[in-house]
């Protein structure tokens, strides 16, 4: 049964999308707004930081008090940086919808910035590191996004994460400045999927006192073309070795992005259909785990940038050399003798038969009208989507194939021990990096 | 909110339950067998996530690795995953096709075929490597169920021990595969756009003919009452410390479980649990801290985890947990049980959206709770006094009962 969104945009010129859902007596809720990583001046990780910090309550309440008084109603409000949108999420039983958005006014007109509470969030902040540089997964993350993008300094960090020096060198000052200019030029939106009507709410929303700014920034971000010639291994004392392949994609709005999205699926992104799932872990017995993504770019200013690839792969350390050939060699297969006609059927038929699957739930429905704004897209936009994937020909899809593998200097990062891996790699031009440096 | 829930058997012994959910845009479906770490005995620990990896190497009719495609092609998504008291095989379908999921589950129950054993092994033992021995934390809390249980074996790893997985055999996996996967070890559970009789007719269709029959036996080891407080250190190059303190309390499907579940909100929910206030915000003991409940088969384990704050010995860290842990209830009033409800309230209403976690449920409540308490628990709740929840504590509760574990650089 298909949805229907409903649109209104408020006096203050806030931008409402809803959904109504019967099935359950709760709300989700999202309040976004065109600000994120991007517009840190030069401390990564203080746009994260500040809305961490802004979460700890509002004047005259302890960040307990605050937590109490939402929980009190079931209430969550958590924040959530993005490269260029941040997102207030809230949820909680609709007969409390109108509480949250008073608890979230609150919050965002008169945030306390407690030195006490900067204090400790800093302390939290350098033990989630710590218990983050023993996993790595965040490891490679982590130093994959720093090396992939070192000459674009406002991607280089992650946004939800920052630089770990540049988060434990901030001052409260620091934070507050940037709250102050946060709301600049925000252009906010709020979509919210319930069981509530209309008119439950609308009086409320109406009256929302969100702090929207003034002044407009600027956003222009330069991308220069992406070039590497040599490995980054990561050292850390693992069994397992964890190898990322990363190489720039197309834009969501590029007009090959459909044939991509398919190429890929065959590629790496349909677990044990997929080539690298068949070659690296069937066939050769070689990883646990090996799948390719597309990241199909960062919405900014009405552009796209930065769309990129990644090939994951977990591998023994000794296999780690052979698990990497196998991934390039099947590749070069790829190329050469494009993917089957079969591959294709299957990848349509499965597009096709997972349109039940995108809206079933309160959360889907929610997320979904939110990646619609962010990226100027209609609402229900995999309609149209769907309809171009089931009009393309093998030869499209194998145009996307070449346009999504033809990379000749990858983006490599291992983490795993580095004598091990040197060894092994020791033809290419290898830059070893010690994460304990970087605390 | 009315849960259509239906239940029936097949005559081998297949127990079905289905949630009716017309307003539905797919279905999802569940496969569980009595199959996990409880139904293991050292020397074979494991071979339940063994049996699970190699249900994907085909019968005669399926080829190796095909029964993931053939979902795909549907649209659909498929997994599976292993637990300490089953093996759950599932899929999310568009409405119509629950056919194609029943008919090559009901061929694999009886014609597997264990192809490529070798190789699957060395993919199970870099599962192993990636998700326990590279990861800390979870290598520390394997540690933890091996000392909180003596005898039961909730205390074996579900991946298995090292030792185990080069022991094992092609003919042990057979054998287990024989024994424990029979209509009357498994339960299907569908629930989404989907009608009870419609599942009935097509899970008589495909396992009807099944003559395994047997009901594996099982004389698990019980678990001696434990009457002495259990430490242990585990130290690890360059790992952040933890402190777990746990404790054995109530299996799944007791009547005491939401007053669990309300106390362990009230000790370690959200900002304001009385732990977490006190030990975290007002005296920056630990970064953060809270509290973990897990309802098993014959079982449930309570475990308050804590990273202590940087430069804080974890010694005292530990002593103050301990303390404070014991003092807690006397702190807290009937305010803190009302936000404990409407949060344990507000979550339950929020687990039943997607169809995608209440076939879990479904499956569970069957294999070790009864089916009709899905629906009961929002009362259960309701009814939950400080006075219940200060009995639990001094009944379940005691430095004697304890495990305490730390995990320590090295």
């Amino acid at each position: 049964m298909k949805s229907e969104v409903k649109f209104f945009e408020l006096k203050k010129g806030i931008k409402v999308h809803y959904v109504k859902k019967d099935k359950l007596p709760i709300f989700y809720a999202n309040v976004l707004f065109n600000r994120g990583s991007i517009d840190e001046q030069d401390k990564r990780g203080i746009h994260n930081f500040t809305l961490r910090l802004l979460a700890e309550g509002p004047e005259g309440k302890s960040p307990v008090e605050f937590s109490k008084e939402l929980e009190k109603f079931g209430l969550r409000i958590k924040t959530r940086s993005g490269y260029s949108f941040t997102t207030f999420e809230l949820d909680g039983l609709s007969d409390f919808f109108l509480d949250a958005l008073i608890k979230l006014e609150e919050l965002l007109r008169k945030p306390a910035f407690r030195e006490e509470d900067f204090k400790r969030l800093k302390d939290q902040y350098f033990t989630a590191v710590k218990l983050g540089f023993q996993d790595p997964e965040f490891v490679s993350s982590y130093f994959s996004n720093m090396f992939y993008f070192k000459d674009v300094p406002p991607l280089s960090a992650l946004p939800d994460f920052g630089f770990v020096r540049d988060v434990l060198s901030l001052t409260l000052e620091d934070v507050k400045n940037y709250y102050t200019s946060l709301y600049d030029n925000s252009n906010f939106s709020v979509v919210i999927v319930s069981n509530l009507e209309i008119s439950e709410f609308k009086e409320k929303i109406e009256n929302l006192n969100l702090p929207l700014g003034q002044r407009s920034s600027s956003r222009s971000i330069e991308v220069p073309e992406f070039k590497f010639d040599k490995v980054y291994i990561v050292n850390m004392d693992i069994e397992q070795a964890h190898l990322k392949i990363i190489n720039p994609a197309v834009k969501r709005n590029d007009p090959i992005y459909g044939a991509i999205k398919v190429a890929n699926f065959i590629w790496g992104g349909s677990d044990f259909s997929s080539r690298l799932m068949k070659r690296v872990r069937v066939k050769e017995g070689l990883s646990y785990s090996v799948n390719s993504v597309v990241n199909f770019g960062i919405p900014l200013n009405g552009d796209i940038i930065a769309p990129y690839s990644v090939i994951s792969c977990e591998t023994e350390l000794n296999k780690a050399r052979k698990a990497f050939d196998a991934i390039l060699e099947e590749k070069t297969r790829v190329l050469r003798d494009g993917f089957e006609k079969e591959e294709l059927e299957h990848a349509i038929q499965f597009f096709k038969g997972s349109i039940p699957f995108l809206v079933e739930s309160y959360a889907q429905l929610l997320s979904m009208i939110t990646e619609e704004i962010i990226y100027g897209l209609p609402y229900f936009h995999w309609e149209e989507e769907l309809r171009a994937i089931e009009k393309l020909t093998l030869d499209e899809v194998n145009k996307g194939a070449q346009v999504l593998l033809s990379f000749e200097s990858p983006f490599v990062l291992i983490v795993g021990r580095a004598k091990k891996l040197k060894n092994q790699f020791k033809d290419f031009d290898i830059e070893v990096i010690e994460p304990e440096k970087y605390l | 909110m009315e849960l259509k829930i239906f239940t029936g058997t097949l005559s081998n012994g297949l127990r079905v339950v289905v949630n009716e959910d017309d307003e539905n845009t797919m279905v999802a479906a569940a496969l569980l067998y009595e199959a996990g770490s409880r139904t293991e005995r050292e020397g074979i620990t494991g071979i339940s996530h063994i049996l699970e990896h190699m249900m994907y190497k085909g019968t005669e009719k399926i080829g190796p690795e095909e029964y993931s495609k053939r979902i795909q092609r549907l649209g659909g998504y498929d997994n599976a995953y292993t637990s300490k008291d089953y093996t759950v095989y599932y899929v999310y379908l568009p409405p119509g096709t629950l056919g194609e999921f029943l008919s090559m589950e009901g061929d694999r129950m009886v014609n597997l075929k264990l192809r490529d054993f070798k190789e699957e092994m060395e993919v199970i033992k870099d599962e192993r490597r990636y998700s326990s021995v590279d990861n800390p934390i979870e290598y520390f809390m394997e540690e933890f169920w091996w000392r909180l249980f003596k005898v039961h074996p909730y205390r074996f790893p579900v991946i298995g021990l090292e030792d185990d997985l080069n022991r094992i055999k092609e003919a042990d996996v057979i054998e287990y595969y024989q024994k424990f996967y029979t209509p009357p070890n498994a339960i299907l559970a569908v629930a989404g756009k989907v009608k009870f009789e419609e599942v009935m007719e097509l899970a008589d269709k495909y396992f009807s003919d099944i003559n395994k029959n047997s009901k594996p036996e099982l004389s698990v080891p019980l678990e001696p009452e434990q009457r002495q407080k259990v430490e242990f250190e585990v130290k690890r190059k360059n790992s952040t410390p933890v402190i777990a303190i746990g404790f054995k309390i109530v299996p799944f499907g007791d009547p005491l479980i939401p007053v669990f579940d309300v106390l362990s909100e009230m000790l370690g929910g959200g900002k304001w649990g009385i732990l977490v206030r006190e030990l975290v915000y007002e005296k920056s003991v630990f970064a953060s801290l809270r509290c973990e409940t897990s309802y098993l088969k014959d079982h449930g384990v309570f475990v308050l985890v804590g990273v202590p704050y940087p430069g804080v010995d974890i010694k005292n860290a530990e002593s103050i947990l301990e303390n404070k842990f014991y003092d807690a209830l006397q702190q807290l009033g009937e305010d803190d049980l009302n936000t404990a409800k409407n949060k344990l309230l507000t979550e339950y209403y929020f687990d039943l959206e997607s169809v995608r976690d209440l076939v879990f449920d479904l499956a569970e409540f069957e294999l070790m709770g009864k089916i009709e308490d899905i629906t009961k628990y929002p009362e259960s709740l309701k009814s939950v006094t400080l006075e219940d929840v200060r009995k639990v504590f001094s009944q379940y509760f005691g430095v004697e009962k304890e495990t305490v574990g730390v995990l320590n650089e090295k």
